[in-house]
Formats: C-alpha cells, sequence, structure tokens
C-alpha cells in the first residue's frame, strides 16, 4: 500500500500531493429521508397532549402532534368547514446514529411521558420533550461499544409501565436493567444497569411487563443455539425451543434474575404487555405463524384442553394453506374501565383485533381469547393506538396514515376463538400438549376465510408523505413547460408503487384561467370597503387589470364579470395604483395624469401639475403617495372627518424614482408610519409619514442594481423560543425586488425607521422581480415574480423566513385576491392570461428545510430502472421529424403473480367485490406489440365499483393497498414495461405486461449505428428467478422500438446464458450488456442480437454499468468497480483498472472521464478516480497483444479513492445534475428510505476552509442525543474522507446563541455571517 | 485489560464477555459462523439495510428480521462431522 503511495504520487517530476487536487464535497440534505423505523405514542411536551415520537430512519427524532380539527366547533353552526385533523411536527432532533428501537416511559408519580432510545451509540439515552424544546437530554449512560453488534444492547429497548426500570436488549446475550429513580430534588436518577445476560441466546422481542407494584418483571423471546461442538451430539437447528422468559428486577436485592421461562411457538417474533396488577389478567400476546398466544405465569388451563390460550387468525381467501402467515407486531390499548383491547398485524398487512375473554368473578383471570378481522392496512413499522380514538399507522412501504376507528366493536367480522381451536384440538388429541397443534395445517382449517377489501372500521384522516422506498433518481426538466428541473424518483414497491415527480417549492392550484385583451401591465385587487362589509379580513370588490392604455375593471361576486364605467374608474387610461379609500365604499384610482378618488358614485381629480405625469403610486386605505416624473413625491392623506383626500406633503427626492409603497395600516392605527422609495440611483430610502414629519428621510440604503419593486410588510409570528409563547414576533420588513433579478430582504425599525445592515439576497430568475403582499394561513407573506414565481413567508414554528418557489408557469403580475369561494389566493396575469391561483402551503415550512411538492403517479409492481428515450415520429415523407422525449420503466415484483393471472383468480388487488371481467390486465405473450395504452383496468373498476354511493373524498379516506396473492412456491413474479410521457404529467403511453414469472429487471436506451441509429429500448430479463438461491431458467435481452411515439413494439428477444441480466447501456453504437460476471458486447441483428466480444471472470454479479468514450464502468455487486477499455483493432474488452476494496455496489454515477461515485449496501458513498495514464497500455495499436493478453485482477491498476462519506442509508440512486437552470452540477442522491440529498463540489479554497472548520467545531459542541460522536458516526465503516457533512454544519443555527458566537469568533466572523454563508451555500444549490 | 476494580482480566474471561472472539483452535465452521451472525446482527440493528432487502424479496420487514434471527442460530448449517483422528487429537 505504502508503495503504491508512493508510485502515484510519485508520478512524474511535477507530483501534486492527492490532497490539494482532491475534490472536496459538501454533503446537504434536500428531503429527510421519511421512513419510520419506529415510533410511540404518548404525552411528551405536557399532559393531555396526544403525540408521537417517531424515529426515522437516518437518525432523526420527531415529535408530532396530533392536532385535532372538530374540538370545540360541534355545536357552532358556521358554514365553514372543520379544521382537518392533521400530525404537526412540533420538534426535531438531530442524533446522527443509527436508531433502533424506542419505548415511553412514565417516570413514577409523573404526568407526561419521556421517551428511551435505543441506538448504536453504545449509551442508553432518555429524552425529555418537556414544553415541545429539542429534547433535553436526560440521561445517556454509556455501557459498551458503539455500532449495531451482535452483543451490544441497543436493539430492544422496554420499560417497566410504572416507571421503575428500562430494560435495554442486545440481539444476542446481552441484556441490561436500569433502575429509575428521583433525587431529593424530583430529578430523575438513573443507576448502573444490572445484567441479566444469559449466553447463545438470541432475543427475538422483550417487554416490559405490567406487574402492578410488584417487582418490575421484564419478557423476552429468545432462543439459545447450541453450542458449537460436534454435530452429533447437537440438536437440529429446528429443534432448538425458543422460550419466553420473565426477568425479574428484585428492587429489594437490586438484582436481575431469570423467573420463569416456558416454551412457546417456534416462529413467535413479536410482544406486547397486557394490563396487569388489579386491572387485568397481566402476562404477554406472543404473535408467531398464523398462531396468537396469551401466556403469563401461573396461567393454568384444564389439563384435557390445550394447554395454551391460543387461537389462529382469519385467512385471506387466495393464501396457499401450506404457508404461514407470520404475525409481525402487536400493540395493546388501554380503554377506560379496565377494559383493553390489542391490535395485531400480519405480514400480509391485516389487522386483528385481540380480545381476552376474563372469568367475570376475577377479572385478572383470562379464560378466553378471541381474534376477529378489523381492516387491512399498509404494513406498519408501528401501529400507535392514540387515545383519542385514532391509529397511526407507520407503513414500511409507501405513505403513513393516522386513521380515525370508526368502530371497534366487530359482531360481524371473521372470528377465530380459542373455543374454536380447543374444540378441534380435543378432537385430535395429540401428545405434545399441544405444541404439535399450532401449526399452519390446523390453522388453515380451523380459520375462516376472508376477502381483503376497502377499510371498513377505519376511516384515514391524514397521510404523511413517504416516499420508501426510493430505486432511482432522474433530474431533468422534461415536463417541457417549466423553467427548473424536475426530480424524478421510482418509489414504493407492490402495490403502493409509484413514480413520484418531486418539484421545488410550493404547489399551486389553478382556479381559473381567462384570455385577456392584450397584455397586462399591472393588476390590483380591492377590497370591499362597503358599510355592509367589515372586519379585517374583507373580500374583494373588484379585480383591476391595467393595459398600456385602458383599464379593466372586474367585480367580484358569484361569478366574475366586467363592469364599465359605473364602477366610476377612468377606463381609458392606464392604472398605476388603485384601493378602497375608508370604510364608506370610496375609491381611488392613480392614472399617469392624476388622482381620481371616487365617492358615491361621485368622482373628483388631482390633476399632475403642468406637464408632469404620474410615474408610479402606491396607495391603502388612507394614504396615497405618488411620484411624477423628475423625482417628486407628492403625498395625500384622507381626511377621517370630511372624507376627502388631501395634498399633505411634497418633497424631492433628487432621483428620479422607479418604485414606491406606503405600506399596510397596522391594525388599530389610521396609517402607515412609514412609506419606501425605490429611486433611479440605485438606492432604497425609508420617508416619515407621521405628521410633524411627513416626506422626512429616515434611512437609506444603497444596493447593486436599480430596484424593481419593493414593499414594506409587516410579518407577524410566534416568537421562535418555545417557551415564552406569548411573545409575538412582529416586525416590520422590506422586501426589494431589483432588476438583475435577485430579490433583498432587511428589517426596519419600526420605531425609528432605520433599515438594519444584515440584509438577505437570493437570486430568483433571470427577470426583474415584482414583489407584492399576499396573504397565506392568514399571515402576510410576499410573492415575488422573476422567471419564477417565489413566496417569501415567515414560518411560525421556527421564525425563519422561508423563501420557496411556486410550481407554476412564470408569472409577469401578480396580488392577492380573496371572495368567498378563494379564502387565500393569488390573482396574476401570465402574458395574454388572467388567472386565479392558490397556493398549497402543504410542505412548506414545517421545519423542513425546504419547500418540495410531489406529483404521484401510480405503478403496478416496484419499480426497478428507468430511462430516457427520444422517440420520433418516424415519418417517411420527409417532413421535419419531432423527437419527443418519453420515459421507459420496467417493474417488476418477486413472490406475485402477474396482473392477468391474478385476475383469473379473482382478485382486483384494490378491493371492491372481485368481478373478474375479460377486458382486465392487458396480457401479451411474444407478440408484444400491444395495441391500446390504458392500464390498470383493475384501478379503474375498483373505483367504480367502490363508488356506490360513496363520495371521491369517502372512496379515497376508505382505500387501502392490499398485497397480491402470495404464489406457494419460489420464483413467481409480476413485471411490466411501461412507457410514460413527462409533458402530460406522466400519463402511461403503453404498458407491456410480462408474463410466464419473467421478470424485467433493467433496461437502457440504445442506437445501433449499424442500424441508422434509432433509439430503441433494450430490456434485460430472467425468467423464473428465484432469490435464494439465486437461480433462474433463462434470462433475455428484449428490443422495443417505441412506434407513434406512445406504443412499445417487440422487435426480438435474445435468449443469454451465464446468468441474469443486471446491467445494460448504449456503448459506441452496440449494446453492452452485463450478464452474471460476463461482460458482452452486442449488435443488432436480423431476428436476435449478435455477440461481438466478452469478458469474462468478473467476480460476481455486474450490478451498474455505464460507459464513457470507449470505456465502461461497471459495478460489481460484491467487488466494487471495474474499469473495462475497448479494443476496436483486436476486438476486445479488456479490464484496466479495478478498485481493490470489496465494495458491493448497489448505484453508480460517472462524474468525468476518470471519476465515478458509486453506492454501497451499507450506505456509503465513495468516489473512485483511475490513476492518470493508468490505462494507455491497455489499447495496443501496435498489435502485439502479449502484455494484456491476460488482464489479472493483481495486474490492473488500483482505483484511487478520492471521497468516502457514510450517509446512513442504503443509496440506491444517484444523478450529476443541477436543480436549478444553468446553475452548477451537483451529485443528487436517493437512499432506500426516502432521503433526497446533495454532494455539492466546493469551488473555493474559503469555502472548503470555512466548512472544514465550522465541522471541526460543531462536532464538538454539538449535541450528542444517543452518545455518538458525529465524526465516528460519518466514519462508520471506512474514514470519511473529503466530504463535509452539511447538516451538522447547518445545525449551527440550532446552537445557544453564546455557543454560536463562541464558534464565530474562532471563524474570524459574526454570527450573522456565518449564518448567511450557510444560507448561501443552500441557496446556491437551489 | 483490566476491570473496572483494577484487576485484571485473563484472556478467558475476556473471551467469555465479547462473543464471538476467536481462538487458536478454532475451526473454520466456527469461524464462518459467528461472521454470519455478526453480519446478520448488522444487517438487522440497520434499518435501511434490512428495508432493502425486505424490498427486494416483496415480504414484509417483520418476516425478514424473524428469518434473520432464525438464520443465527446456524447460519452455516450444523458442524461438520469430526473425524476420528481429529477427535483423538482434541483428547
Amino acid at each position: 500500500m505504502a508503495v503504491d503511495e508512493a508510485k502515484t504520487s510519485g508520478d512524474g517530476g511535477d507530483a501534486i500531493p492527492v490532497s490539494s487536487v482532491a475534490m472536496k464535497l459538501l454533503d446537504m440534505r434536500l428531503k429527510p429521508s421519511s421512513a419510520i423505523v419506529t415510533s410511540v405514542a404518548g404525552e411528551f411536551t405536557a399532559a393531555g397532549n396526544h403525540e408521537i415520537v417517531i424515529a426515522r430512519s437516518g437518525g432523526t427524532l420527531e415529535l408530532h402532534r396530533i392536532v385535532q380539527g372538530k374540538s370545540d366547533k360541534e355545536d357552532e353552526e358556521d358554514d365553514e368547514e372543520d379544521p382537518p385533523t392533521v400530525i404537526k411536527l412540533v420538534a426535531r432532533v438531530e442524533t446522527r446514529s443509527v436508531l433502533r428501537s424506542l419505548c415511553t416511559v412514565r417516570l413514577t408519580g409523573d404526568k407526561r411521558d419521556v421517551v428511551a432510545v435505543g441506538a448504536d451509540g453504545g449509551a442508553l439515552s432518555v429524552l425529555d420533550f418537556e414544553g415541545g424544546g429539542t429534547g433535553k437530554i436526560v440521561h445517556c449512560c454509556d455501557y459498551g461499544k458503539t455500532g449495531c453488534r451482535r452483543s451490544t444492547p441497543g436493539q430492544y429497548v422496554a420499560a417497566d409501565p410504572k416507571g421503575r426500570a428500562v430494560m435495554i436488549a442486545a440481539i444476542e446475550k446481552r441484556k441490561l436493567v436500569y433502575v429509575l429513580n428521583r433525587d431529593a430534588t424530583g430529578k430523575p436518577t438513573i443507576a448502573s444497569p444490572l445484567e441479566a445476560h444469559r449466553g447463545r441466546a438470541i432475543t427475538f422481542d422483550a417487554v416490559g411487563l405490567d406487574n402492578g407494584y410488584d417487582n418490575p418483571i421484564f419478557a423476552a423471546i429468545e432462543l439459545q443455539y447450541p453450542e458449537s461442538g460436534d454435530a452429533a451430539e447437537l440438536p437440529n437447528a429446528d429443534q432448538v425451543e425458543k422460550q419466553l422468559a420473565y426477568y425479574e428486577l428484585d428492587l429489594g436485592l437490586n438484582h436481575v434474575s431469570r423467573r420463569w421461562a416456558t416454551t412457546t411457538h417456534r416462529t413467535a417474533c413479536c410482544l406486547a404487555a397486557l394490563p396487569g396488577g388489579n386491572d387485568g389478567p397481566g402476562g404477554v400476546l406472543v404473535g408467531g405463524e398464523d398462531w396468537i398466544e396469551y401466556l403469563h405465569e401461573g396461567l393454568t388451563l384444564d389439563s384435557n384442553n390445550l394447554t395454551r390460550l391460543a387461537a389462529t387468525i382469519p385467512r385471506r381467501t387466495l393464501h396457499p394453506t401450506e404457508k404461514g402467515i407470520l404475525i409481525t407486531k402487536i400493540t395493546v390499548h388501554k380503554q377506560k374501565k379496565s377494559k383493553f383491547f390489542a391490535l395485531a398485524q400480519s405480514e400480509l398487512g391485516d389487522v386483528y383485533k385481540v380480545t381476552l375473554e376474563l372469568d367475570p368473578a376475577d377479572k385478572t383471570k383470562a379464560t378466553g381469547m378471541v381474534i376477529s378481522l378489523l381492516d387491512t392496512l399498509p404494513i406498519a413499522n408501528a401501529l400507535n393506538v392514540s387515545k383519542l380514538g385514532m391509529l397511526f399507522l407507520a407503513a414500511q412501504v409507501g405513505d403513513h396514515h393516522l386513521y380515525q376507528f370508526e368502530r371497534i366493536d366487530l359482531p360481524d367480522a371473521q372470528t377465530c376463538t380459542y373455543e374454536q381451536a380447543n374444540a378441534a384440538y380435543q378432537k385430535l388429541i395429540t401428545k405434545e400438549g399441544g405444541a404439535k397443534f399450532l401449526t399452519t395445517t390446523t390453522a388453515a382449517q380451523l380459520a375462516p376465510n376472508f376477502k381483503p377489501t376497502m377499510l371498513k372500521n377505519l376511516r384515514k384522516l391524514f397521510t404523511l408523505d413517504n416516499p420508501s422506498p426510493t430505486t432511482a433518481v432522474m433530474v431533468g426538466e422534461l415536463a417541457g413547460n417549466e423553467v427548473s428541473p424536475q426530480i424524478y424518483t421510482l418509489t414504493g414497491s407492490g402495490p403502493r408503487s409509484a413514480l413520484r415527480i418531486i418539484r421545488h417549492g410550493a404547489s399551486v392550484s389553478e382556479l381559473a384561467v381567462s384570455e385577456l385583451p392584450g397584455i397586462p401591465g399591472g393588476i390590483f385587487t380591492i377590497a370591499d370597503n362597503s358599510a355592509g362589509s367589515t372586519g379585517t379580513n374583507r373580500n374583494d370588490q373588484y379585480i383591476v387589470v391595467s393595459f398600456a392604455d385602458a383599464t379593466l375593471v372586474l367585480s367580484v361576486g358569484e361569478t366574475v364579470e366586467e363592469v364599465g364605467r359605473e364602477s366610476g374608474f377612468l377606463t381609458n387610461a392606464p392604472t398605476l395604483a388603485c384601493s378602497a379609500l375608508g370604510n364608506d365604499g370610496a375609491l381611488c384610482q392613480v392614472h399617469p395624469a392624476g388622482v381620481r378618488h371616487i365617492q358615491h358614485g361621485q368622482a373628483r381629480q388631482w390633476h399632475c401639475p403642468g406637464l408632469k405625469r404620474i410615474e408610479c403610486a402606491s396607495s391603502n386605505e388612507s394614504q396615497v403617495l405618488i411620484a411624477l416624473s423628475g423625482g417628486e413625491v407628492i403625498y395625500f392623506q384622507l381626511d377621517p372627518q370630511s372624507g376627502n383626500l388631501t395634498e399633505c406633503a411634497t418633497r424631492d427626492m433628487g432621483a428620479d424614482v422607479c418604485c414606491l409603497d406606503v405600506g399596510t395600516v397596522p391594525e388599530g392605527s389610521s396609517r402607515s408610519l412609514f412609506a419606501v422609495v425605490g429611486c433611479r440611483d440605485q438606492t432604497v430610502r425609508i420617508v416619515s409619514l407621521e405628521p410633524g414629519n411627513l416626506l422626512h428621510q429616515q434611512s437609506s440604503t444603497a444596493l447593486k442594481s436599480r430596484p424593481h419593486t419593493c414593499i414594506l410588510q409587516r410579518m407577524a409570528g410566534e416568537a421562535p423560543d418555545g417557551k415564552n409563547k406569548n411573545a409575538i414576533l412582529d416586525e416590520l420588513v422590506l422586501v426589494i425586488g431589483l432588476d438583475d433579478g435577485s430579490a433583498l430582504r432587511a428589517t426596519v425599525d419600526s420605531v425609528t425607521g432605520s433599515i438594519s445592515t444584515s440584509h438577505t439576497k437570493r437570486f430568483l430568475g433571470a427577470r426583474p422581480v415584482a414583489v407584492s403582499r399576499i396573504s397565506l394561513e392568514s399571515r402576510a407573506s410576499s410573492l415575488l415574480l422573476s422567471s419564477r414565481p417565489w413566496i417569501s413567508r415567515l414560518d411560525p414554528t421556527s421564525g425563519k423566513h422561508i423563501m420557496a418557489p411556486l410550481s407554476y408557469t412564470p408569472l409577469d403580475h401578480g396580488c392577492s385576491f380573496r371572495s368567498d369561494a378563494v379564502k387565500e389566493g393569488v390573482v396574476a396575469t401570465a402574458g395574454k392570461t388572467l388567472r386565479i391561483l392558490s397556493v398549497d402551503t402543504v410542505g412548506m415550512g414545517g421545519g423542513q428545510e425546504e419547500a418540495f411538492n410531489t406529483q404521484k403517479i401510480d405503478l403496478r409492481y416496484t419499480p426497478r430502472n428507468m430511462t430516457l428515450l427520444s422517440a420520433g415520429t418516424g415519418n417517411p415523407a420527409g417532413a421535419p421529424e419531432s423527437r419527443k422525449i418519453i420515459v421507459a420503466v420496467v417493474e417488476s415484483d418477486y413472490n406475485e403473480y402477474g396482473q392477468e393471472a391474478k385476475i383469473a383468480m379473482g382478485f382486483d388487488g384494490t378491493g371492491g367485490a372481485a368481478a373478474a371481467s375479460s377486458g382486465g390486465g392487458k396480457a401479451n405473450d411474444d407478440s408484444m406489440d400491444m395495441d391500446e395504452g390504458s392500464d390498470d383496468e383493475g384501478d379503474k373498476k375498483m373505483d367504480t365499483e367502490e363508488g356506490d354511493g360513496m363520495d371521491p373524498e369517502e372512496k379515497e379516506a376508505r382505500k387501502t393497498p392490499i398485497r397480491g396473492p402470495v404464489p406457494n412456491a419460489p420464483g413467481h413474479w409480476g413485471s411490466c414495461v411501461r412507457l410514460l410521457d413527462p409533458s402530460d404529467a406522466c400519463r402511461t403511453l403503453d404498458c407491456v405486461e410480462m408474463n410466464r414469472n419473467e421478470a424485467a429487471l433493467c433496461c437502457a436506451s440504445v442506437r445501433f449505428h449499424s442500424k441508422g441509429g434509432e433509439p430503441l429500448l433494450a430490456v434485460g430479463t430472467v425468467t423464473n428467478m428465484t432469490l435464494q438461491p439465486l437461480r433462474q431458467t433463462a434470462s433475455y435481452i428484449i428490443l422495443y422500438r417505441v412506434v407513434n411515439r406512445e406504443r412499445l413494439q417487440l422487435l426480438h428477444r435474445t435468449a443469454v446464458d451465464d446468468g441474469p441480466v443486471l446491467a445494460l447501456a448504449h456503448f459506441q453504437g452496440r449494446l453492452l450488456v452485463g450478464i452474471g460476471k460476463s461482460l458482452k458486447l452486442y449488435e443488432m441483428g436480423k431476428r436476435q442480437l449478435l455477440r461481438k466480444c466478452e469478458l469474462r471472470g468478473l467476480p460476481t454479479y455486474v450490478k451498474t454499468l455505464q460507459t464513457a468514450g470507449d470505456r465502461a464502468f461497471l459495478g460489481d455487486m460484491m467487488q466494487s468497480v471495474h474499469i473495462v477499455r475497448y479494443d476496436a483493432s483486436a476486438n476486445r474488452l479488456v479490464l484496466v483498472a479495478a478498485d481493490p476494496n470489496p465494495r458491493p455496489i448497489v448505484s453508480q454515477e460517472l462524474l468525468d472521464w476518470n471519476t465515478a461515485a458509486v453506492g454501497d449496501k451499507y450506505g456509503n458513498i465513495s468516489i473512485l478516480r483511475l490513476p492518470r495514464g493508468s490505462d494507455t497500455g491497455a489499447v495496443d495499436f501496435t498489435g502485439q497483444r502479449a502484455l494484456w493478453g491476460s488482464s489479472r485482477e493483481d495486474a490492473a491498476p488500483r482505483l484511487e479513492q478520492l471521497c468516502h462519506f457514510y450517509v446512513g442509508e442504503v443509496v440506491t440512486g444517484m444523478t450529476r445534475s443541477s436543480l436549478v437552470a444553468g446553475g452548477a452540477e451537483s451529485l443528487i442522491y436517493v437512499t432506500v428510505s426516502g432521503r433526497i440529498g446533495a454532494l455539492v463540489p466546493f469551488t473555493s479554497r474559503d469555502d472548503v476552509d470555512f466548512f472544514s472548520q465550522l465541522e471541526a467545531h460543531m462536532r464538538m459542541d454539538v449535541d450528542r442525543p444517543t452518545g455518538r460522536d458525529p465524526l465516528a458516526y460519518r466514519s462508520y465503516y471506512s474514514p470519511v474522507i473529503h466530504v463535509v457533512d452539511g447538516d451538522l454544519c447547518s445545525a449551527f443555527t440550532s446552537l445557544h446563541h453564546t455557543e454560536q458566537s463562541k464558534i464565530a469568533e474562532k471563524l474570524d466572523r459574526t454570527v450573522g455571517e456565518v449564518m448567511k454563508k450557510l444560507e448561501d451555500t443552500r441557496n446556491a444549490l437551489l | 485489560m483490566s476491570a473496572p476494580g483494577g484487576g485484571s482480566i485473563s484472556a478467558e474471561q475476556l473471551k467469555a464477555r465479547y462473543v464471538g472472539t476467536g481462538h487458536a483452535d478454532m475451526s473454520k465452521h466456527e469461524f464462518l459462523t459467528n461472521q454470519h451472525r455478526d453480519t446478520y446482527a448488522s444487517h438487522i440493528g440497520h434499518y435501511d439495510q434490512l428495508f432493502y432487502y425486505s424490498v427486494a424479496q416483496n415480504q414484509a420487514v417483520g418476516r425478514v428480521r424473524l428469518e434473520f434471527l432464525e438464520k443465527m442460530v446456524q447460519p452455516c448449517g450444523p458442524p461438520p462431522k469430526r473425524t476420528e483422528v481429529e477427535r483423538l487429537l482434541e483428547k
């Protein structure tokens, strides 16, 4: 190794140290990961709050609150809709560790819960979210090594229900019990751990038993594997007993002992403790395959009976009888009056309600068990029942949901009972005491069958977006009419598969579009100030559109209609400003020749003196400010007594005025105290409007460009500090839109009128920025229009200003709009159209760093891969060919029947009565040239069937994804190839279903130069593939042509041997294919592909393949990247270089001719570079091929590792792209749990120094909620190299101010400068 | 190496404390069994990896977790039968 380094660095005389030329990257999180590892419900911030703590994959803990909508509005006969129930993010804690388990602890005598976290830091941490803060670390006690090791506790955390002890257990052997107490001051204390280890015991689950106030007991499912030794002496693995064990903490002796153990079902994997003490029977429910058992020490049943209290679960009709259904999650909910029930979910998603029948004489004695079907839900990682009668479901795949229980007594549901099982047992007495009785076969005989349909007992209330798993990403402006690129991700799995189109910014719903007679020069709305309308939130009465030589006045009512002169407006001149004046229906219109005051239908004019014209104007309810050409500013004010508009003051600004704003009238006062005037000399001035001091300049600021528009705005919000909630943040904000396309924001002192020195400037687009005031969620916000529309608002929760673009076409002019139908709208013009829009604030703010909006297109199976195809019309008549970009997606699901087979079985996938009509399911065999492109008849049918007497909203609330029938034997696949049109909201153009268990795994666009370079779609498939062992009966490369830019036509299929086809790439006018351990180059033939050359002997499987020039970069499933070069003269593929480190490659992206970024299965991203000049000998022009005759691995040069970074989640897709049109490129990656991140290359030495230093300080100063060192975490598998953790740097903003200033001082900057730098870096990316 | 009290810990004790530490006479099977157990434990601990497998296999995460835990019992199958010579050598 040392020799190698010497060689590379000593390469030639002008050796440059690698570190000085190396790439430095900044990791930035665009969208946090959305997958939930586990979640717990409780009251965390204060008693009475219904909250959920969520552990996200990627190390984020979040506290969410269920905010119930219909709280005290029941009796109020308000026509306004009840606000819906929502889940609101309250706090977020970045732990920078791998989160594994959570449990709530309610300390003795407390009315709130704290949360105990099991992570990989080798420490038990207890977090307290009192008051909604950022999670105070109550305790964090180290007990062992870091990492997710076999015998380091952290996998399971369980607490005593009375809050006296916490158990933290490892997968194998170790269990530690911590005793919780309170010291004299009432502060919780934690004692040193007591050991409850058991050698060779694998723990499957652990839970704290409800034991009243007796000694705390923890229950665990354990399996002790035999000691290694001679095979002859060992029991078979199947014969090892799985046990349920009770560990008792003797509080008197301060000692833990294994108190009791019993054999349980071998497939048992989850536990839930039932209420005990005086409230219930105590003990645990054990979930395994097909059976749920109730076990407890001292539980006695009649010896003639089944020796354990067990019942089976109702089964799906199409489930094979010999396949068990595993219960994967059980949760217990205590109701009032010491009643309780448990919910158990199976691996198929069916949720069962489990109730115990109690002895009527003794409520603590269980005599029977009833299991009835509740509903089919998405498969969950956590089920949290809240006391509000709601169920929060953290889904594994797809969106998380909050459900409302509509009923919990299920008289007509399919039910299994203990009596039924016992009766069957009596009939068929087996000697093994029932152990042999609890099998899948008996369960299948006993259980009633059901067909999963839509939700019957639950109703969806709220949805949290969850794009996990994300399997691929693509960035590009493919929609064709938008300015900035969209992010296309393949997400979901099985019935929840979807293509998600993610756009930066808030989504906009278009409410109305109408044509205008010309291109407008301005648009205004006038609030209704007639005597009848009162209150602050007035609707608008007019929309005023100004043209070059006319004004159009539209009245707002039931419909929007044009009114002529009866409005009193001058309609043959443009309007510069207009507003309602006072409270008696008076209006004011400023046109270039004067100011028109309309009162009771009569107009009074103020004419400009001489030949001067009004350049710009602004008005509000009581004030009008106009600027004449030459820089003269005149101020008018409404006299409240007479109702007249009087000229009050005049001032010469000394420069031409290009924009001005008179501000808004604060509530409770009669006028705005300041106005802002922007001049052509690149200054913006604040002038006073106070009576004694009229038009006196208070402050000014110089700009780098001419101001285009400016507004003064009052932005109110709660103070960011959670502790003093009453502190209302009310600031006067000056927003300036500049000619150079940027916007500037500064605060203005509301007493002195001085502009703060720290401005925030952001580039918005290529056009001068027009700013106007709008209202969002009843808060003042601003709309900024450049080549992209933007919104700037104050986030009420964090107190930060958030700037987000709108995903909409460019707008020219806009202003706020309010009517009965549209509460908070925007009326805007784009070209010759007038549009009424409403801005959706979902995804904006709420703790998210960036606003993204998502559009979801449902797919049929788990999407695997996608590619872009450029399809031509193929018109023969020599007409100019128009090309169109099409997205091709391959989808496949293992252990799933194809669409046709499912329909033949009577399964329609989405509920409703089956009615397998012949029309459904487009099947096509070898002749895959399909006719119609319609898709998913199943879905549509479901819609019509379920739609009986249900409105669409109700239908949506009842819809639930249902996994297809599980095939009996392995090797079944459902798969299809799909074409989508990105310019038409990703409508499906064609979908070709693969049949006969053929699975499409990869696709690529290829142009065969020998065939005229027509773009074709190549798809790699396997048939009857099983995963364990990895085997298939055949694999194919299928070529499709796109006909008429919308249909797939099968050209031919080529059978290949050697293994599955996992990667395809266009390579020098041919097709390069990774087949198992070999790489083959194909030319297109008439009936099949023709093999030209191949390279054999690659380590495991070629997983990824990309080409550049005559080089191919291939990622091996286990042995990292190999670089192959094509030697055209000898027609050979030559292995040029390989990476010496074994990386199981999952994703790969080329950065340049020599460099590739790879993501591996453990969640690392590495950047690998081919050393300079190392492939010179590969292509042999001399014809003497002896040198490279054999490409042996040890002879090939090694790739250098430039960067290395542990992301924390498996990186499944990467692409090199910029997120704004014309911006710098960065490496965008997605992870399996739905995170979108970017690795941004640093461009200057200063930035590198700044961020490296900041990161170093942050590593020392940042909180460690789980005791994990941030540097150690980012170096999980291998030390982090040349990547700065941007998340960690941005944690600077949440530090305490003293710490912030300490760090800033060390960096030789002010806190504001550091903040600004962080924000600017972020803004440069998006 | 010393215990918290200051007394020294023998290698035997350390081996008992840390699961999977090998010894000089370790067989290949034993070594691999330990390695596989460690790997499975790591996969189970990292949710993202477990989830990745579950998506590939189209199974619930709970099922994959149970399978991995079960595989930890004998990840490489039962140990190979020892020959008579080996048995004698051990004694």
